[in-house]
């Protein structure tokens, strides 16, 4: 099979630190996927090269057929890629439903002219858009909150409005940025859930970024493990848990 | 069909209105009505700056502070059409009663008020909405600057002696239709997909543009509208006075319409023209005191940030919120 995404010798530099030196990796199709490393090993550099926030000064990022390396935000999104932040950023001051429907906007074709005025074309769009905003929010369990203020949320809501805000974009791949970060052992249990049903549901490919170990080694079918900017392991999490050099990385060697 | 008898009872609502205020307060018996009908114009042209500046400001959240910039494009470019070009015009509507005559020539004296405002706006617009917050403001308040005084060395508008000589084309019947135009447009704007891109931009750039919306476009598109929109105010304040002077455009102004928008509340569309209509009436009540006029401006703000920061309607009566059950 085929890789849905593929990182062929990514370098980024900034100034004299390389943040990420020659990283080469590949995720299949439906695999939940992912990355992990100690502070400052570039995970989260490697995640914004792969969003768009930063373009690569070497190597290729590869989506399906397509290289995207260095496009903008918006337009990696429409490639098929979505995301969520790790120091969550919901529209807070609109209500659940509109935060979904918003990133439903790309996807949607009705023009501005039809909506000034108020074509049967908006109207039906409007209608598609309403209603697949809200099976999403049902999916994960908001339903009961769409006119609800977003910033009025508990956290770990606001975390799921997150991923379903990321859903309405019709992703093929879905990059988490530490999903785990502030739940508790509770929490971080249903999140592992809800990604395996995210997957098996929406037939997604998950890149996850996690400092929550419980929760990769949990749900994660192979990891890739970075550390001072380059890769230094990958594999089942068996295999990783096992290797010498993540011990090293994450314990300190002799 | 049900848009079209809309349409047509709005025209009919605004010609029996002019009827009206044309019998009472212009030709009729009530002391100074010509006063009460001016103040009313002016009311109405408020309100349609400050409902386009809040597509920009309150909905997309773009600071800017240029708003009188494109309302003086709009209102030279325009007299300048009826001045200049007017006469040949009105020669070939021979014809026509004259106060058809009078609405053809302002409605294509308006049209190139609108273009070359929106115009405008997507020059300044393109290059500068790539900026943030202070930046968008220092730029937009230079533009607004520029404008006047390249306006003020221009002899053929008058300079600085003022623009005489325009034709009073300009009544209720225009105004209020600029209005409903102003309110529908951002309104239906608002309420829909490209309304919730707008407001996504204003609430989190970095998340819309993840979430797939353009972000630069989006923000140039609601500028050049908002840009548009003062360019009608323009000509129809210019159609009205029937003199133009750059003292009329300066970033007093643009601030005059901020104002008036956070007076009603941020991002609310009936706090937009609430407040157009308080701050217009308010100083003709001060009448008196009018130099102090500033000074209550800025108390008037201040006491409103203490008591009520979201605005007078802001928050809860905010658009496309409310709806959903």
């Amino acid at each position: 099979m085929t890789a849905l995404l593929r990182i062929e010798n990514l370098t980024r530099r900034f100034g004299g630190l390389t943040a990420v030196k020659n990283v080469s990796f590949s995720v299949k199709p439906g695999q939940l996927f992912g990355l992990i490393g100690p502070n400052g090993a570039g995970k989260t550099t490697l995640f914004n090269l792969v969003t768009g926030v930063y373009a690569p000064d070497e190597g290729a990022i590869v989506l399906g057929e397509s290289s995207i390396g260095g496009l903008p935000p918006h337009r990696i999104t429409e490639n098929g890629i979505a995301r969520t932040f790790q120091n969550i950023r919901l529209f807070a001051s609109l209500s659940v439903l509109d935060n979904v429907k918003a990133a439903c906007h790309m996807r949607q074709s009705s023009s501005l002219f039809s909506g000034l005025f108020r074509t049967r074309a908006f109207h039906a769009a409007e209608e598609g858009i309403d209603s697949f905003s809200r099976r999403l929010l049902e999916l994960l369990h908001l339903d009961g909150l769409a006119a609800e203020e977003a910033a009025n949320l508990p956290y770990g809501h606001q975390r799921r409005l997150e991923i379903a805000r990321a859903l309405a974009t019709q992703p093929r791949l879905l990059l988490l940025d530490e999903p785990a970060a502030g739940m508790n052992p509770q929490e971080s249990q249903e999140l592992m859930h809800l990604i395996r049903r995210l997957r098996d549901e929406f037939h997604l490919t998950i890149l996850l970024v996690e400092h929550n170990m419980k929760v990769v080694m949990g749900v994660c079918e192979r990891i890739h493990v970075m550390d001072h900017g380059e890769s230094i392991a990958e594999g089942s999490p068996e295999q990783v848990r096992r290797d010498p050099k993540v011990i090293e990385a994450y314990l300190g060697g002799e | 069909m049900k848009k079209i008898l809309l349409v047509l009872a709005v025209l009919g609502g605004m010609g029996l209105l002019q009827w009206a205020l044309t019998a009472f307060l212009l030709d009729g018996p009530v002391r100074q009505g010509p006063y009460y009908y001016q103040i009313l114009m002016l009311a109405g042209i408020n309100v349609i700056l400050a409902v386009s500046l809040n597509l920009t400001n309150g909905i997309t959240g773009q600071f800017s502070i240029g708003h009188a910039g494109f309302f003086a494009i709009g209102a030279y470019v325009a007299a300048s059409v009826s001045v200049y070009a007017g006469p040949t015009l009105q020669g070939s509507l021979a014809g026509l009663p004259s106060f058809a005559a009078d609405s053809v020539l302002l409605l294509v004296a308006s049209a190139a008020g609108v273009a070359a405002a929106a115009a405008a706006g997507w020059l300044v617009g393109m290059p500068s909405l790539r900026l943030r917050g202070d930046y968008l403001a220092i730029v937009t308040l230079g533009f607004g600057e520029i404008i006047r005084v390249l306006i003020l060395n221009i002899d053929a508008v008058g300079g600085a002696r003022g623009f005489t000589g325009i034709p009073r084309y300009s009544n209720f019947f225009w105004v209020g239709l600029g209005v409903v135009a102003a309110i529908s447009t951002v309104r239906h704007i608002v309420r829909s997909s490209h309304g919730r891109a707008l407001l996504s931009i204003r609430e989190d750039e970095i998340a819309a543009q993840a979430m797939g919306v353009a972000v630069t476009r989006h923000k140039v598109t609601a500028f050049v509208i908002g840009a548009a929109f003062a360019g009608l105010a323009g000509s129809l304040f210019g159609h009205f006075t029937m003199y133009l002077h750059t003292n009329s455009f300066t970033f007093v102004k643009s601030f005059e319409i901020i104002i008036m928008i956070a007076l009603g509340g941020l991002g609310s569309l009936a706090g937009a023209a609430l407040g157009a209509v308080v701050l217009t009436v308010l100083p003709e009540l001060f009448r008196g005191f009018a130099e102090y006029r500033m000074v209550i401006y800025a108390l008037a703000l201040i006491l409103i940030m203490i008591y009520r920061p979201q605005g007078l309607l802001g928050k809860g009566r905010f658009l496309g919120r409310g709806k959903d059950k």
